[in-house]
């Protein structure tokens, strides 16, 4: 288990570093940047993560390819997900999930990405920033956003006064987990 | 009954469910939404225990009782962790100059 995280994180920071090289725009997303933002309150409160989720411009995209294919990642396009994947026998786990700036994930989604100018760029690497961050999360509120949420709440993140910054469903969503974090 | 991962070591009498609970608090506290069933293998990728949310709610009652896991609140949230009686394995990882709590589990369970 060490070692998967150990993986995580290497495969991470090559890839950000490959990014940065080509001087392409970036920002890491998903459960890597929660666990960057909750770091910052409080570290024993990290859950480690297997995803490896950067927001991309779709334009910049066969300038990844190349950068991070340079660094040994091949990419794939499977099933509507582009991922590298972490050499040519990697499996789909093992990857990084492109989410793509200004653009829904899926047309069902209430909201687009954010641009990868949304990021806070303090740290080793650019993370997506606060605001942006929970609207993905709140947006795509699969069950493990839901407890990427929660952990933010817990560390004091975020608290009922967030409600305002969002409207409808998503300022619904965020009130439920507030109301009812234990499910 | 689930089966054992491959992994133990048997040097327990915790069950595998007891145990698959506490594999995914290697790292951190857990707010118990997340040991959910309904929530366990989208929250830690990995295969889920076999309790029922009442089941689970015993099993970390008694877990608790047993000075193995605590529980915590922070910010209206309920978290459970492993005690620093469990996590004090890591102790000797660090004095050794490993800077990683994350061994309290594997080796001992």
């Amino acid at each position: 288990m060490i070692r998967a995280v150990e993986k995580v994180r290497a495969r991470l920071d090559r890839a950000v570093a490959a990014l940065d090289g080509a001087g392409i725009p970036y920002a890491v997303a998903g459960g890597n940047a929660v666990a960057a933002w909750v770091s910052r309150v409080d570290e024993a409160a990290v859950r480690n993560t297997q995803d490896v989720d950067i927001l991309l411009r779709r334009a910049d995209l066969d300038r990844a390819k190349t950068a991070l294919g340079a660094a040994g990642f091949v990419f794939r396009h499977v099933k509507s997900v582009d991922m590298f994947l972490d050499g040519p026998n990697a499996k789909a786990r093992d990857s990084i999930h492109v989410i793509f700036a200004k653009e829904k994930v899926s047309a069902d989604y209430l909201t687009e990405s954010p641009d990868v100018t949304d990021a806070d760029t303090a740290g080793p690497f650019h993370i997506v920033a606060i605001e942006p961050l929970v609207r993905m999360k709140l947006t795509s509120y699969r069950l493990k956003d839901q407890v990427h949420l929660l952990d933010m709440i817990g560390v004091g993140l975020i608290d009922e006064t967030w409600t305002a910054r969002f409207s409808g469903e998503l300022a619904a969503r965020l009130q439920a987990l507030l109301d009812n974090p234990d499910g | 009954m689930i089966p054992k991962l491959p992994f133990r070591t048997a040097a327990t009498d915790l069950s595998e469910d007891e145990l698959r609970l506490l594999d995914v608090q290697f790292d951190a506290a857990a707010p118990v939404r997340s040991l959910r069933r309904k929530y366990f293998l989208a929250t830690f990728n990995s295969q889920s225990h076999d309790l029922d949310d009442a089941e689970l709610r015993k099993t970390i009652s008694r877990l608790c009782e047993r000075g193995i896991l605590c529980r915590e609140r922070h910010n209206g949230i309920e978290y459970v962790r492993m005690t620093e009686l469990i996590s004090c394995k890591a102790v000797g990882y660090r004095q050794q100059g490993v800077d990683n709590r994350h061994h309290i589990s594997w080796q001992s369970w």
